[in-house]
């Protein structure tokens, strides 16, 4: 097992890079796959209502402050369609930048309650064995 | 109108499944609380929106 600090740093360096991960250090793989289903979806959800164009250094910099905690997805995001140029009017393009800047501030949601998780986890190990309540 | 409330609707349920997975450990409960939340929310919603539509027009 390891210590409890570089577990925790672990564990939201791993959250940082994929909506869920860290809470698989802590065996959470249930609310992994929970959280990690609902922040993605509401990325992907967002990308298409801005037609995949909501992503981007140089014509949403202030957005980006909030989408870049989401992490891979937003690199991957930034990547694949940062090539991309707006010619039309796209229709809910405010409605993808909220859907995609909420999903990156839910990460950090997530975040913290990976590390309450970790609180109790090391509460509970430092209890002495047949301590009740 | 319509599509602007499926949008409000739908981050309105991810808000509520996230914010239930929060206060409780068992993901199975958090979400099944998380959707009856919402179920009351939209209810809420929709019967204010056809009051404020009615009593807009009434006046």
């Amino acid at each position: 097992m390891q210590t409890s600090i570089p577990r925790i740093l672990s564990g939201l360096v791993l959250g940082l890079v994929l909506p869920g991960l860290g809470h698989v250090l802590y065996r959470r793989t249930d609310k992994a796959l929970y959280f990690g289903v609902l922040v993605i979806a509401a990325f992907v959800v967002g990308l298409w209502l801005g037609d995949w164009r909501v992503v981007s250094s140089v014509r949403f910099p202030l957005y980006l402050l909030a989408q870049c905690w989401l992490g891979l997805p937003v690199l991957i995001a930034l990547q694949a369609t940062s090539s991309l140029k707006i010619t039309t009017d796209i229709a809910y393009l405010d409605a993808g930048l909220l859907y995609t800047c909420v999903a990156g501030l839910l990460n950090l949601v997530v975040l913290v309650d990976l590390y309450e998780i970790h609180v109790k986890t090391a509460a509970a190990a430092a209890k002495p064995v047949g301590a009740s309540a | 109108m319509t599509i602007h409330a499926v949008q409000l609707a739908f981050l309105m349920l991810i808000s509520c499944l996230v914010y239930h997975a929060l206060r409780e450990d068992d993901v199975r409960h958090a979400a099944t609380i998380g959707m009856r939340r919402f179920g009351s929310f939209a209810v809420i919603v929709v019967v204010a929106g056809i009051a404020l539509q009615w009593f807009t027009r009434w006046l």
